[in-house]
């Protein structure tokens, strides 16, 4: 038995008896002078950028760190200390047999390819949001994971722990209250700045860039990777990638699965996604993503998500139904909600931090599954604004219903030599 | 506007003359016949209407440049030009505009006539950069056309300079994948070479181009990992046998490990794709052969996908390797196949895994039972049920927390007895299921059982009715509140709080009384305070507490859930406690003291502190903060609270828990307070964080702050930021500097370190303007030298010693805003004048002799408006306050400590009451007497730009169209428009009866304005004018009219208040009665307009969609067409004034 049996087997002894049973909070496990199982899993982060550096202080001993661009790289070796060692290729960080889990930070068009790389490499993963830059390849992402048996989250958490933007609670009372029915169904769901959400449209890209050069220290063409050729601009890469088509989806793009992830849950929606989206937005660039003023999903039951992008609908209660509305900072018109709360029974616990998902092998709270219907919704969104026009869409099949240019952007050819 | 013709009812009388001018609109659509522009004209006017600003305007734009049929669509390619040549940004929207209109269902002939334009403009564009735009853009409507133009390209890879296109062709073909697209990619392989090969190659693989496999096995063993790479991957999805070999050999030689070539993936995927085709016998031979070769951990992952492929074509038939795969030493590799087994449900298949399950040692059962229990099928309950009862607890639990998942709370039948039958550890657990599938209703079998379980058992279960609210079941909790065993008795304690009501206050005062362990008494607190919430009426909450206080024992322990009942009684009796001699009670006053909710306790917390208590001094310190920052003060007030503390601070600690509460103050103010920590190397990641928080916007809102002291503050907090979410922080922090608009904003009038920008006072304002250069000069001079003798600066504030004039700024100002803080001893008297003019009041309101307990902040000096503050806002003396001070124009508001005192009053002149006050002037600090202090003296200076514009407005990018002054930024009748009083007043007789409009034009745009009608006053806002016409019908009217008037009885819809005249209904009846003024929102955005009034939306609607059959007046509306234009008053017969005119330019924000 090789180093990597040994310590994946003493990650499985040291879970409690009742492995993969129950959920345990980390603290149990820990105990003076003992150094919790979390801590001994090991890491490689791709992509030390704006995202990627946050990754540090997440779990896990890091043993490697990738960008495509020297600074980049540079600086996230001097910040990590001396036994982590450099990559500008990721394919040679996901051939390191002591690396447990991959963190891939890098911009969202790359997150599918490197996820199913590193599931063929055998890596459990947790990867950026969005999870990925079109349906398909979220689709490819499940394939991957399950047949290679491997565990996935997606950095985003607010289905599972923290105040809730502008909910003023976490999310699980009002699944518990969703749960209950008595807001009756179908709901609807609002995000907008009136319901204490910020939909970040300056993450709007620019037209007309211009040609420039390369800097030295920056490898362009791994940057783009799968992405179309276009000449570098400074705009395109690093903090503003998200402005532009090929690589994300402006404001949609950037905090989408962080709102709307939680709607999925709430609803019940982790294993299907809307029949319609209708959008009003002004027409968008070929290249550069714009704002939106309102993009609205309507599903097979009849809930609905609308994202308000301009509050105008000034009294949007964040979710409301029949019976009942719950309005930001948690207000109610539920007559007694705090009494009705306490006698409801209790969401059923889900998994909650990622190395008790690698040990147990119990699907991590966010897995691959429900974040690429979450993604899925950012997705939805993406083509419809950019399309600009109505779209059915089937989610069984997931495909769109008589718009063949719509299904043309589900999958979007891949730059050689890169392939999913 | 109202025609005269038309205030006869019935009679509807134009003039022959103006419905001919009407038909023959300025602006003519791309489609009328009589449309004799050339074609250049209407490809360049339909351009300059890009981008649209909505998906209707795209496609009606699109429609027109389709019509212009092949020419038109080929002139607008024609002008697409290479990047960094040029900008032809609005050409690639129209393309884009049009593809993506052509593309949609059953557009058949738009979408070939768009295809066919591309593929012509293919075949002229030259610059690579402009091909491969092309391209991408037929991508959505491109067939078999394309498919020609695209192969060609590859056919030539080498033609041109520049980037090759075979990459974009490549990625055309794929988006198309039809059979012409393969045949295209199949010719193209011999043609090309190197990184262009490989383009060609992957694309064949992704679309399965069989006939393209032999010639991929010949490259199979090209030199280099990219070519090999791409050949294995293209063989194994063409998943053709004669593959079979290479395939296998290459994964061989791989050794099956993760590497460069992929090799072992691509053997997988071949036999994905053979199993695909139907030959599930090699599928099958390939994936066994993979599992036995894949057997150390670090190829296990391979196994488990080859088992999965296998699962995917046959089925049933790998349930015995998937039942085999559990004996497996690899946890991983057992759960990947459990997964796999989810999928594979039936009764067989539950048979046998039930039988599996007996043989299997207990960690292996457990994970089985797991498996089955995500299954869901209700035929596994029966091997599920019966593991309840298993000796090992791994697999007693699999199988409860799978019934729990499975059937809810229909399985607590099951669970219950759980409870009883299991041991200790595992009863809590199963407790703990119980809680989520048990509910307030369900609780009776639960409560049924109580008294058959184990004491562990029991608490469990009590703690389940305590969590659910279970208050029918308070007599059976509190009759085991005094179990003899301990866990019992504690499991009844933490319960009562979830079941006790209003009635059992005095039976937990009983309780409180008798408990003896710290543990009981809180949770006996914990369940009087839940209780007493139930009292009523609710200041009666704490009666029955402060009874029981007398007569106790431990009164500490009532003391201590006081706060939560609250009441000034209740604050009496425990303030009255502190001063008592028993420790016990003391602490507890003291701490009820910190839990007090509200404001009301915060002095007394701030003398225990300053006392130098040692006991008591940080927590009062830390409750005192805490209460000040969660209380509803204004921020300005909490502010001073917070600074007041700060010198109190004695630890790290404490100074940043008051960052901390300043980080959630969004005032300038704030902000300063903030920053001044960025210097202090321990607080310095606070105080980023709290100056990123103040300064930028919270979500949904527009509150950023600006100006010069906040983007160097910004600036510097960027080096500070820390933690796991900093990078996210600072991309923000770069974005909205780089967003942040132009401007000073608040510059400090005070270094904090001397006097410069300050000179002594000579005279008043009207007898300096007497003095000559020379005389003012020498007056300066001897003024400034006793400033100097009565002015200083100490600790951050300028000081005034009690003798000699005014301080006064060396510049004049018109119109801004002031913040500063002052302090005056007992008996002050001070102020601030403003514009050289006195005076903002400043006085010791126990000074009741000269009516100064009417409080500070009122306009002293006025004697025909008011000079008394609204409310008495003063913090006590010696104590800090602060001024906010918005002077516009001869109108003064005033805020104190946060509360507006002076509401926008005219400031008198004081020097001379026949004049009105200086446009400008000094500000000036007045010496009057005793000992006074000013520190934090900040000015914004408000542009014309900014004339009554909110904070919002200005951040929200709005500009004021009217200074208030005068006509700048108008054109057209200044004889009929003067300014009075702030308002723009239009006056029939005054002048002639053409309109007023703004210099600018504006497209799309946010209008708000007020206005005050006359009786039966008729007007109206022209909107996207030219400045000739009657902008009714060459432009469009948003009507202004006092349609209640009797005279208007007659009105049609379409001429009520706001609507668009003629074309679009106003909802009538929310004008202000006449004279007051209305505020009114004009909203425009392509063809939609909205109109909102005093609050009401009264119009929203779609001027195109309005009248594509027709008007409602039955009129020709040209100007519906029209997409930009000046905005003005109509002028009609009667007076109107308008005021407070801004805009915030809609089109702006489009790119460029």
């Amino acid at each position: 038995m090789n180093k990597k049996t040994n310590r994946r087997q003493f990650l499985g002894r040291t879970a409690l008896a009742t492995a993969g049973l129950m959920i345990v909070p980390r603290h149990v496990l820990g105990g003076s002078g003992y150094a919790a199982p979390s801590d001994q899993l090991t890491k490689a982060i791709i992509g030390v950028g704006g995202m990627g550096r946050g990754h540090f202080d997440y779990e896990g001993r890091l043993l490697a760190v990738c960008d495509v661009d020297r600074d980049h790289l540079d600086a996230a070796l001097a910040a990590a200390g001396k036994d982590v060692k450099g990559y500008t290729d990721y394919r040679e960080v996901l051939q390191r047999a002591d690396v447990d889990v991959v963190h891939i930070a890098t911009p969202p068009h790359w997150h599918a390819l490197m996820v199913v790389e590193a599931a063929r490499a055998g890596k459990d993963i947790w990867c950026e949001k969005p999870m990925t830059r079109t349906i398909g390849e979220g689709i490819r992402v499940i394939e991957a994971v399950n047949q290679h048996g491997r565990m996935f989250r997606i950095n985003t958490w607010f289905r599972f722990k923290d105040t809730f933007y502008g909910l003023g609670t976490d999310v699980k009372p009002l699944k518990k209250l969703i749960a209950s029915g008595v807001l009756g169904w179908p709901l609807k769901v609002t995000v907008s700045g009136t319901t204490g959400y910020d939909w970040k449209f300056y993450w709007s890209g620019r037209t007309d860039l211009q040609p420039m050069p390369v800097p030295p220290v920056l490898d362009y063409d791994m940057w783009l990777g799968p992405a179309p050729y276009k000449p570098y601009n400074p705009e395109r890469v690093h903090s503003k990638f998200r402005g532009y088509w090929d690589y994300d989806g402006g404001g949609l793009g950037d905090m989408g699965q962080h709102y709307l992830d939680p709607v999925q849950y709430l609803l019940g929606k982790d294993d299907t996604s809307p029949v319609r989206v209708d959008v009003d937005a002004p027409q968008q660039h070929y290249d550069a993503a714009g704002s939106w003023r309102r993009i609205e999903f309507t599903y097979a039951d009849g809930c609905r998500v609308i994202l308000d992008g301009e509050n105008r609908d000034t009294d949007a209660a964040y979710i409301e139904g029949p019976h009942g509305k719950i309005y930001r900072g948690f207000r109610s018109d539920v007559p007694d909600l705090q009494r009705l709360l306490e006698t409801l029974p209790d969401p059923e616990p889900q998994v909650e931090t990622f190395s008790e998902s690698v040990r147990t092998r119990r699907k991590f709270a966010l897995n691959e599954m429900n974040a690429h219907r979450s993604c899925t919704l950012v997705n939805l969104g993406v083509i419809a604004v950019r399309l600009g026009r109505t779209l059915h869409y089937d989610p069984v099949a997931q495909r769109f219903h008589d718009d063949e240019a719509a299904n043309r952007l589900i999958d979007q050819p891949m730059r050689a030599p890169w392939v999913l | 506007m109202i025609r005269r013709t038309l205030r006869k009812p019935g009679v509807r009388i134009l003039p022959i003359a103006v419905l001919i001018s009407l038909a023959m609109p300025a602006s003519v659509s791309a489609r009328s016949p009589q449309d004799v522009r050339t074609l250049a004209t209407k490809v360049a006017d339909i351009l300059a209407q890009f981008p649209a600003a909505s998906s209707e305007q795209r496609d009606r734009l699109a429609a027109q440049m389709l019509a212009l049929g092949d020419p038109g669509v080929a002139e607008f390619v024609r002008r697409l030009v290479p990047v960094g040549a040029g900008n032809d940004t609005a050409v690639r929207f129209a393309v884009n505009a049009m593809v993506v209109y052509a593309s949609r269902f059953g557009g058949e002939s738009d979408r070939a006539a768009a295809e066919r334009g591309l593929v012509s403009a293919l075949g002229t564009a030259s610059d690579p950069e402009v091909r491969a735009f092309i391209l991408s853009q037929l991508r959505p409507v491109g067939r078999d056309e394309a498919v020609r133009a695209a192969a060609q390209l590859l056919a030539s890879p080498s033609g041109g300079t520049g980037p090759s296109l075979v990459e974009p062709s490549t990625q055309l073909m794929l988006a198309i994948h039809s059979a012409s697209a393969r045949q295209a990619l199949v010719a193209a392989l011999d043609k090309t070479a190197g990184a262009d090969q490989v383009t060609v190659v992957k694309a064949l693989g992704e679309l399965r181009v069989d006939e393209a496999n032999a010639r991929l096995l010949a490259l199979a063993s090209a030199p280099g990992v990219p070519i090999r790479k791409s050949v294995l991957g293209a063989l194994a999805r063409i998943g053709n046998p004669a593959s079979h070999r290479v395939l296998a050999g290459a994964a061989r030689a791989a050794d099956y490990r993760y590497e460069p070539t992929n090799a072992t993936t691509a053997l997988l995927e071949y036999a994905k794709r053979v199993g695909e085709k139907g030959d599930v016998a090699a599928c099958e031979k390939i994936c066994r052969e993979l599992m036995k070769k894949c057997t150390d951990p670090e190829r296990l992952p391979t196994s488990s996908a080859a088992l999965a492929v296998l699962v995917d074509y046959r089925g049933h038939d790998v349930l015995p390797a998937l039942i085999a795969a559990v004996d497996h030493r690899d946890r991983d590799y057992r759960h990947a196949a459990l997964r796999l087994a989810e999928g594979l449900t039936g009764v067989a298949a539950i048979r046998q895994w039930s039988a599996k399950a007996q043989k299997v040692d207990p960690e292996r059962r457990a994970e089985i039972i797991a498996m089955l229990g995500r299954q869901g099928d209700r035929r596994s309950l029966a091997l599920i049920r019966s593991s309840l009862a298993a000796t090992d607890s791994r697999v007693a639990l699999a199988a409860a927390e799978a019934l729990a998942h499975m059937i809810g709370a229909e399985a607590n039948v099951d669970l219950l007895p759980m409870l009883k039958s299991r041991p200790a550890g595992d009863a809590r657990r199963v407790a703990d299921i119980l809680q989520w599938t048990t509910d307030e209703r369900h609780l009776d079998p639960l409560v049924a059982t109580l008294d058959t379980l184990s004491p562990e058992a029991k608490a469990a279960a009590i703690g389940i009715i305590g969590a659910k609210g279970g208050r029918r079941f308070a007599p059976q909790v509190f009759a085991v509140a005094g179990d003899t065993n301990p866990e019992v008795r504690a499991a009844a304690l933490g319960a009562l709080a979830g079941v006790a009501g209003a009635g059992d206050v005095p039976q937990l005062l009983r309780l409180l009384e008798s408990a003896s362990e710290p543990a009981a008494i809180a949770d006996v607190q914990r369940a009087l305070v839940a209780a007493a919430a139930q009292v009523q009426p609710a200041q009666a909450r704490s009666n029955p507490l402060l009874e029981a206080m007398t007569t106790s024992a431990h009164a500490e322990r009532i003391i201590e859930v006081l706060p939560q009942t609250g009441g000034t009684g209740a604050l009496a009796a425990v303030v009255g406690q502190f001063d008592r001699p028993e420790p016990a009670v003391k602490a507890a006053a003291f701490k009820a003291l910190t839990d007090w909710k509200g404001i009301d306790a915060a002095d007394r917390l701030f003398a225990i502190c300053a006392s130098a208590d040692a006991t008591y001094r940080g927590r009062a310190f830390a409750g005192f903060v805490r209460q000040i920052s969660s209380s509803s003060l204004p921020a300005d007030q909490k502010l001073l609270q917070l600074r007041r503390a700060l010198p109190l601070a004695s630890t790290l600690d404490e100074r940043r828990a008051i960052v901390r509460a300043v980080e959630r103050l969004k005032t300038f103010q704030a902000f300063l307070v903030a920053a001044s920590f960025l210097d202090d190397a321990q607080l310095a990641a606070d105080a980023a964080g709290a100056v990123m928080r103040i300064a930028l916007p919270t979500a949904g809102a527009r509150d950023g702050l600006t100006g010069t002291v906040v983007r160097s503050g910004l600036t510097k907090a960027l080096q500070a930021l820390a933690g796991p979410e900093s990078e996210y922080d600072k991309e923000n922090v770069r974005t909205y500097l780089a967003a942040m608009p132009a401007g000073e904003g608040f510059v400090p009038l005070f270094n904090g370190r001397d006097l410069s920008g300050w000179k002594g006072l000579v005279e008043n304002p009207i007898a300096r303007a007497k003095l000559t250069p020379e005389q003012l000069a020498a007056k300066q001079a001897e003024a400034d030298a006793r400033m100097r003798a009565n002015w200083s600066v100490r600790d951050n504030a300028i000081v005034f010693n009690g003798s000699g004039d005014n301080l006064c700024t060396t510049r004049d100002y018109r119109d801004f805003e002031m913040i500063v803080d002052w302090r005056i001893t007992k008996g002050g008297d001070s102020g601030i004048y403003l514009r050289g003019t006195p005076q903002v009041q400043i006085w010791d309101p126990a000074r009741t002799d000269v009516g100064a307990e009417v409080g500070s902040g009122g306009l002293y000096n006025n004697q025909n408006n008011p000079s008394k503050p609204l409310v008495r806002a003063d913090n006590p003396v010696g104590e800090w306050n602060t001024f906010r001070i918005t002077m516009v124009g001869d109108k003064v508001t005033v805020f104190l400590n946060g509360l507006k005192v002076v509401d926008n009053v005219t400031l008198e002149n004081y020097w001379d009451r026949k004049q009105g006050i200086f446009p400008s002037g000094a500000i000036e600090l007045q010496a009057h007497g005793t000992d006074l202090a000013f520190r934090d003296i900040y000015v914004r200076e408000l542009s014309e730009a900014e004339y009554r514009l909110t904070d919002e407005e200005r951040a929200d990018g709005f500009v004021a169209l009217f200074n208030g002054r005068n006509l700048d930024g108008w054109i057209g009748n200044f004889g009929g428009y003067k300014v009075e009083d702030g308002a723009m007043v239009y006056d029939p007789k005054a002048g002639n009866r053409t309109n007023l409009y703004t210099a600018s034009q504006y497209a799309d745009f946010q209008f708000r304005f007020e206005f005050q009608l006359t009786p039966a006053a008729n007007s109206g806002v022209g909107i996207r004018a030219p400045l000739e016409g009657d902008a009714a019908y060459v432009a469009m009217e948003i009507q202004v009219l006092d349609d209640g008037a009797p005279v208007y009885a007659a009105l049609q819809p379409h001429q009520y208040h706001g609507s668009v005249y003629g074309v679009i209904p106003a909802q009538r009846g929310f004008l202000k009665p006449v004279g007051e003024w209305n505020s009114e929102e004009i909203v425009a955005r392509g063809s939609r307009v909205r109109v909102t009034l005093n609050g009401h939306v009264i119009v929203d609607g779609d001027i195109l969609e309005a009248s594509r059959n027709g008007t409602l007046d039955h009129q020709q509306h040209p100007g519906l067409q029209r997409m930009q234009g000046h905005i003005g008053w109509l002028s009609h017969d009667s007076v109107v004034k308008f005021r407070n005119v801004r805009i915030k330019d809609l089109s702006g924000g489009k790119t460029d």
